[in-house]
């Protein structure tokens, strides 16, 4: 544990030459809300994702989502031992035959980017808590059951275009794990709206004419960016894009028997953040005013770019807001 | 004609005080090497054995008959009485020569060899001459004076030139006269007596003997001379030390001083030796022959501790200066050690200069600066202390660095420090005995803020805490009370501390361990030595845990640590473990050495008694020089689980100790004087292994596990003469387990196939030194990343990687190349030294581990530590 946490300190201070995270590139999930983070026996929680696709310039096209149900308390609560259970009843549902999945099957498959899902009536079975774990496949081009599917992730599961595996720009698998209480809730972090360089978001149309630093991108008038075109994102300038938590988001942890912590994890179409995620509340230190991102047009190119800002708490709560720039 | 038989006893005056004991019963602290005082004071007196009583051999019938003549060099073991106790021939003369020479010479009688006016064993090379006289015509006239007549050497064959001889005698008149190059000198014209002869050369310590003049006869003498010490304490590295152990591997001090890359720090030479394999990047683990680090103790003189490097792995925790001898034994170790599976390094810390003076050394390097001083305790007759302490200040420097890497996104609240320290005072109650109190202890320190949380773990963010540290009162005494019976007790009480803290995350361990070993050896006969010894453990432990259970190693991750729910455990709990052994040695014939050996170990947190059995032979083939030893062990090793194996919240009830079951045979072949080859094979079967699997209930620890660990070590050592020292270590080597019987054997975690080591320093002269450690280990397994990407967690939104077979790729190989320099400088009250150890000179950045992108599409290697200077200064007196 030592050894993990002064590496962890290292890597922290320590970069590399990876693009980051913020940065999107290909498909990407950015985040998964269930209307009750903390789920009761017997109840159908809605689960409605966020998504964005970096990999067609601008051109907002709609991948499959596919979700997979029917996981509860695997052993060890561990994401993976849903894998066998699940496998076999896919193998069911499509008779062993490798094809596209573009129909639902009830209980187990269901399509879009909003579903629900079955709790159980015993998934506490007795204990204090359980969990339910809502597995997805978001995919540009079609979601396959196949029984042996090459670079398996464990599901039995391939994305294809034109009979091509796609890549991870633009396949991502995951899955949503809900927390079962019998009486426990946990309510979504609220966000009470955003500021961009400081200043809330302009309201006037282009009818009405934008404000200075704003230009018309259809009807509305959004902020205009100056791209970057230096040779090093430090020499770029950073626009801060923040969003407006609400202070009482913040609820009491009683299984960890303190506050919960609150992090915003930011995102951007077209640029990047400087600091992917900070910090909004944490257990120890308490509320922090100093969570907006920076947003810099490092390697992006002219046109409309747009911010997300993900707002989750430790027990599986999320919000989420985005807001639209043109670079120019 | 009239023949007799003529003897002329020559003395060859060879005093190899190494602290392998090769006569039974000695205790292996009591030949160990002093510190060294500085070169102009009066050094600790070294006496060489003189003949008292000295015994005609019959002249062989057959030599005589054929009027041959006949020099036999013989080694005799002289015990602290005078007394021979073994005498073997080194220099055969044949014909009978030798069976006569040999038993004259056990019946001599000596006045035995001192070191500090303190008796002591020793060995010396004797030339047992025959020689036939002529007719009494041919007698010259019988003269009243005698000669002495010598040869000064240092190693095996080296000579010393204008070294200045000083005859004495009784009524302190002095004679001098100064060696030629080849290294002999003379005095004639002795009136018969006892003289003083003192040689003194310039970088060598003075060297004293007694010696007996006869009217017409001519005394020859060899004398070896000792370089001069490097202020450092002279410090011993085992393999294991005689006589209970198969493998002897031993390194003076100027050895584990001046080995490059290390930093002149005794604890980290370990990895430069057969069997030890290299830890991965800064984790300052020690890995002996494929066990995990787990399962290796360390003890400081019999003292359990629980650390044995410094966090960053950038020094040890017991500083070279405070050590007088290292025994590590990397398996098949004797019964006094238990609850380990790996390996043992026991530190011995160094034993008080008796010679009344007070001594101090300064260091500084760029990581860390140490300061100890020694001598007699003021106003205690008869006691002496021992202080030092060591402190890093990396600190001053680091914090700023790793903020500007990180560009802002971590501030360090507290940059790394560690320090260690070591406080001690010693009597000798009796001229056999020694007590000694003390208190030693270790600390280390890290603080980071983190402004946003690690990618990937968004709970750990804010404050990152890292403490660990211990102390130890320790109380030991050692006593030989006669030739026949030896007794040693410690008992040490302590604490050790743990403290990890991120986010939501604690970890905070809190432990005060109490321990007793004590030991009565009874040499019952000349062929039998018994051994019998306690060691008892018992541990107060106080237990905050706020964690998700860890991932079991090689399974696919469970998802960002907040994910996953924390399990909590507040609670104190005690661990005793008690244990006791015996010992049989014996030497049923003077070639063959053998030792059994059972223990029984009790642990309360498994309710179970453990008994296991050692033993071990040494069988030397060929006894005179060059010298064959053949060599072979076998016994069994239990492991008690982890704490947190056995814990209420974390753990799982009804657990047995891990077993281990090793096997080792090989050889020892001298080559030359200085150069020796020593190859040992060995296997370790591994069953009842604590295993996590996972089950309905959640992961839960079950004795499963199996494995096993084969492999060859090899050393080819050039031993330690005034100019140079070096050896070639290679270790091959396997290592796989498995979770269950019913799975394939997987490797290892710590596997590492091939680890060779090649070193050397040579003495320039004028103060100048320079040597170089090379060295290639394969690379360190890992697990890789599979599928397309990794697994995607909405509720942490970050990536896990999906894990492909555990540790089934393996990192490029390691190598790397440290050169280090020293010169030092010596003025007539003190000494200074600077070096230079250049780690990777040629800059190769080795990979230490993999990193991956955020979605684990994208792997690259990282890269190891680049080239590092580390430049030191060194003032001692």
């Amino acid at each position: 544990m030592k050894r993990v946490l002064f590496a962890l300190a290292m890597l922290a201070a320590c970069g590399n030459d990876f693009d980051p995270k913020s940065s999107i590139t290909g498909i990407r999930v950015l985040g998964v809300k269930v209307d009750t983070p903390y789920a009761k026996p017997a109840s159908k929680p809605t689960l409605s994702m966020l998504y964005a696709d970096g990999t067609s310039d601008r051109v907002v096209r709609d991948p499959k989502i596919v979700w997979f149900h029917g996981c509860t308390n695997p052993n060890g609560g561990l994401y993976h031992q849903c894998y066998p259970g699940l496998s076999q009843r896919l193998g069911q549902a499509f008779q062993g035959h490798a094809q596209i999945i573009d129909k639902e099957v009830p209980g187990l498959v269901t399509l879009g980017h909003t579903t629900t899902t079955d709790v159980p009536a015993d998934a506490l079975a007795g204990k204090p808590q359980g969990k339910v774990f809502v597995f997805f496949a978001v995919c540009g081009g079609d979601v396959s059951y196949d029984p042996n599917p090459p670079n398996s992730s464990g599901l039995p599961i391939r994305c294809t275009k034109n009979g091509e595996d796609l890549s991870a720009d633009e396949f991502v698998y995951g899955y949503t794990p809900l927390f079962v209480f019998d009486k426990l809730t946990n309510a979504n972090p609220v966000i009470d709206g955003l500021t961009f360089g400081g200043n809330a978001p302009a309201t006037k149309t282009c009818a009405e004419g934008c404000p200075a630093d704003h230009a018309c991108s259809g009807s509305r008038c959004l902020p205009v960016v100056p791209l970057c075109t230096a040779s090093s994102e430090t020499d770029c300038p950073q626009v801060a894009f923040k969003p407006l938590v609400a202070r009482a988001s913040v609820e009491d942890d009683p299984l960890n028997q303190s506050q919960e912590s609150l992090w915003v994890e930011y995102a951007a179409l077209n640029g990047r953040f400087d600091s992917g995620t900070r910090v909004v509340n944490d257990p120890s230190h308490g509320w922090n005013d100093d969570s907006e991102g920076k947003f810099v047009t490092f390697k992006a190119h002219p046109g409309e770019a747009t911010l997300f800002a993900v707002v989750r708490d430790n027990r599986g709560g999320q919000a989420w807001i985005s807001f639209d720039v043109i670079v120019q | 004609m009239q023949r007799t038989m003529g003897r002329i006893g020559f003395g060859l005056a060879l005093l190899l005080l190494s602290t392998a004991a090769r006569a039974q019963g000695l205790a292996d602290d009591r030949d160990a090497p002093k510190d060294k005082p500085k070169a102009d004071e009066k050094a600790e007196e070294l006496v060489a054995p003189a003949l008292e009583k000295f015994v005609d051999a019959d002249y062989p019938a057959e030599a005589e008959q054929q009027a041959l003549e006949g020099n036999v060099v013989l080694v005799l073991d002289i015990d602290a009485s005078g007394h021979v106790t073994n005498a073997s021939v080194s220099q055969s003369a044949g014909h009978g020569f030798d069976e006569a020479a040999v038993a004259a010479a056990k019946q001599f009688t000596f006045k035995p060899a001192t070191r500090g006016g303190k008796p002591i064993a020793a060995r010396i090379l004797y030339k047992y001459a025959f020689t036939l006289k002529g007719a009494p015509e041919e007698v010259e006239e019988a003269a009243t004076t005698g000669v002495l007549r010598g040869t000064v050497r240092v190693g095996a064959d080296g000579a010393i030139d204008n070294a200045t001889i000083l005859v004495t005698d009784a009524s302190r008149k002095i004679v001098s006269t100064k060696t030629k190059a080849d290294g002999t000198w003379e005095v004639k014209d002795l009136a018969p007596g006892n003289y003083t002869v003192s040689v003194q050369a310039e970088g060598y310590d003075v060297f004293k003997a007694n010696e007996d003049v006869v009217a017409n006869q001519s005394t020859e003498v060899v004398y070896r001379l000792k370089p001069k010490s490097d202020g450092v304490a002279e410090v011993v590295v085992r393999g294991e030390p005689p006589p209970r152990e198969v493998t002897r591997r031993e390194l003076s001090r100027r050895e584990l001083s001046r080995i490059p890359g290390t930093n002149g720090d005794a604890l980290k030479a370990i990895q430069s030796l057969p069997g030890v394999a290299r830890a991965p990047g800064l984790s300052g683990l020690l890995i002996v022959r494929g066990s995990a680090p787990a399962d290796t103790q360390i003890f400081v003189d019999g003292t359990p501790v629980p650390i044995v490097y410094h966090f960053g792995s950038f020094s040890s925790v017991v500083p070279t200066e405070a050590i007088e001898k290292l025994n590590f034994y990397p398996g098949n170790f004797g019964a006094q050690y238990g609850r380990a599976m790996g390996g043992i390094v026991d530190v011995k810390l160094r034993e008080q200069n008796t010679d009344g003076k007070l001594h101090g050394m300064a260091q500084v390097d760029l990581i860390d600066a140490r300061v100890m001083a020694n001598g007699p305790l003021p106003f205690a007759k008869n006691w002496t202390f021992f202080v030092a302490g060591r402190r890093s200040w990396i600190d001053a420097w680091i914090g700023p660095v790793l903020d500007k890497a990180a560009g802002g996104s971590t501030s360090i609240t507290s940059a790394p420090v560690y320090y260690d320290y070591q406080a001690f005072l010693e009597t000798k109650p009796t001229a056999s005995s020694r007590f000694r109190i003390g208190y030693f202890g270790s600390d280390d320190k890290l603080k980071v803020f983190l402004k946003g949380p690690v990618e990937g773990e968004p709970a750990i963010a804010g404050d990152l805490g890292l403490h660990t540290g211990f102390g130890r009162f320790q109380a030991l005494y050692e006593n030989q009370i006669s030739d026949a019976v030896r007794v040693r007790a410690n008992v040490a009480y302590g604490y050790d501390a743990t403290n990890l803290n991120a986010g939501s995350l604690k970890l905070n361990i809190d432990t005060n361990p109490l321990t007793s070993r004590g030991e009565v050896s009874v040499k019952a006969t000349d062929w039998l030595t018994v051994n019998v010894g306690e060691d008892v453990n018992y541990t107060h432990a106080k237990v905050e845990v706020h964690a998700p259970p860890p991932p079991r190693p090689g399974e696919a991750s469970p998802g960002p640590i907040n994910t996953q729910g924390l399990m909590v455990q507040d609670s104190s709990r005690d661990i005793f473990r008690p244990g006791m052994y015996g010992e049989l040695e014996l030497t049923p014939t003077e070639r063959l050495r053998l030792v059994a050996g059972g223990r029984a170990d009790y642990s309360d947190d498994t309710q179970k008694w453990d008994p296991s059995i050692r033993t071990s032979a040494r069988y030397t083939i060929v006894n005179e020089f060059p010298k064959t030893i053949a060599k072979a062990g076998w016994g069994t090793f239990y492991q008690p689980p982890q704490p947190q194996e056995t814990d209420s919240v974390f753990g799982s009830a009804g657990l047995r100790s891990n077993k281990a079951t090793h096997y080792s045979v090989g050889a020892e072949q001298e080559i030359t004087r200085h150069v020796d080859l020593s190859i040992e094979g060995y296997y370790k079967d591994l069953t009842s292994l604590v295993t996590r699997l996972p089950t309905a209930q959640g992961n839960e620890y079950f004795n499963t596990g199996s494995g096993y660990v084969a492999g060859m070590e090899l050393l080819l050592r050039y031993k330690a003469d005034e100019h140079f020292f070096g050896w070639i270590a290679y270790t091959l080597s396997r290592s796989e387990r498995r979770d269950t019987d019913d799975k394939g054997l997987t490797l290892f975690q710590y596997d590492q196939p091939h680890i060779l080591t090649a070193l050397g320093s040579y003495k320039l002269g004028k103060g100048w030194e320079i040597g170089a450690r090379f060295r290639y280990v394969s690379g360190s397994l890992y697990t890789p990343c599979t599928g397309i990407g990794g697994f995607y967690d909405s509720a942490s939104g970050s990536y896990s990687c999906i894990s492909g077979t555990a540790f089934s790729q393996r990192l490029s190989a390691f190598h790397q190349l440290d050169v280090r320099v020293d010169k030092t400088w010596e003025f007539r009250a003190w000494k200074l030294s600077a070096y230079l150890d250049l780690y990777n000179v040629y800059n190769h950045q080795s990979p230490d581990d993999v990193s991956h992108n955020f979605n684990f599409s994208r792997e690259v290697e990282q890269k190891g530590l680049p080239i590092i200077p580390s430049l030191g200064l060194r003032a001692e007196f």
